[in-house]
């Protein structure tokens, strides 16, 4: 198990300059926000669930670019029916993260059913390519750099500790911000000069 | 539809995962639809109110209005839905028209031209028989 807002920062280490992000709302956001801010992040700040749905829709329509979505468990079991749409879909391009804290932390860490039920199993059942649960900063990081030998859509559950960063702050950006230079970078990555 | 190559065609398994991967193609210059029954449109409230209508993502709901006018058409779960329909979007500020005598070209022109300029989502109720 390692602490959320470390596995965060290893996941942004893989995230290459034109690969697009999307992040759940609450914590996740926040910490993605606080660790990298970055043009091609998307901060999904309301909307629990949603994240996966918007990520699928891009990865199909930009299946040359690198697509990773960054939730959490309940946010993840929340829309579950969204893992086999993505296992049905076949995006190759896509890399989902579920970042497993079994636990509703950013409202009181009221436990979740994630600590009975295993994510990695469903989506294994859901048909992803590739589907690893990392325990700690190492097999994370074999996970992270396993997705470049095949194609996705993968799959990688990490459990993470229950850490809440006290003073990080909400996503200064407004939602229409977000909006735009999202959408601007890309735009710019799909120019000519932009591959 | 299925089948046609300009079409990105993905049967999400809910209205809000429809609206979520639909609201993609607003990002990459193409223009996002959803097909769903109003009898959906519960599972859309919470997307359309902290995320569409806050980033202001344009995406154009196709909604097939089952209860129309409430008892006695159609089976009892649609007779509330069918009613409240108008309601619920009226509530939620959003443009919506109702495919009718106008035809689907005029409906379809002036319900874009309502979203493109609040760059909001917007809703084209569709009774049943009114396209056969």
């Amino acid at each position: 198990m390692i602490d959320r807002y470390e596995a965060i920062e290893r996941v942004l280490g893989h995230v290459g300059e034109r690969d697009l992000l999307v992040s759940t709302t609450g914590m996740i956001s926040r910490e993605v926000f606080a660790s990298n801010d970055r043009q091609g992040n998307f901060y999904m700040i309301g909307s629990m669930g949603l994240a996966s749905s918007l990520a699928l829709g891009l990865a199909l329509l930009q299946p040359q670019r690198p697509v990773f979505v960054l939730e959490g468990d309940g946010s993840a079991m929340m829309s579950l029916g969204t893992l086999p749409l993505i296992g049905a879909e076949v995006p190759r391009n896509l890399v989902h993260v579920i970042l497993d804290n079994e636990a509703y932390e950013t409202t009181g860490s009221q436990p979740s059913i994630s600590s009975k039920v295993s994510l990695a199993s469903i989506g294994k059942a859901s048909g992803y390519s590739t589907v690893q649960q990392a325990e700690d900063g190492h097999t994370l990081n074999e996970a992270l750099l396993a997705r470049g030998r095949e194609p996705g859509p993968h799959l990688i559950v990490v459990k993470v500790g229950i850490a809440p960063v006290v003073g990080i702050s909400r996503v200064s950006h407004t939602p229409e911000e977000i909006r735009d230079r999202f959408r601007d970078r890309i735009l710019a990555l799909r120019a000519p000069d932009g591959q | 539809m299925v089948k046609d190559p300009d079409i990105t065609y993905v049967p999400a398994v809910r209205e809000d995962v429809a609206l979520g991967v639909a609201s993609a193609a607003y990002f990459t210059g193409r223009k996002g639809a959803v097909i769903m029954q109003n009898s959906g449109i519960g599972n859309i409230v919470n997307p359309l109110t902290s995320f569409s209508l806050i980033y202001k993502i344009p995406v154009l709901l196709i909604v097939g209005w089952r209860g129309y006018g409430g008892p006695p058409n159609d089976a009892p779960e649609h007779w509330i839905m069918g009613v409240k329909t108008p309601e619920i979007l009226d509530m939620l500020d959003m443009p919506y028209e109702l495919l009718g005598s106008k035809g689907l070209e005029s409906s379809l022109d002036q319900l874009t031209a309502r979203m493109e300029k609040q760059s909001v989502p917007g809703a084209l109720l569709v009774r049943a028989g009114t396209l056969v």
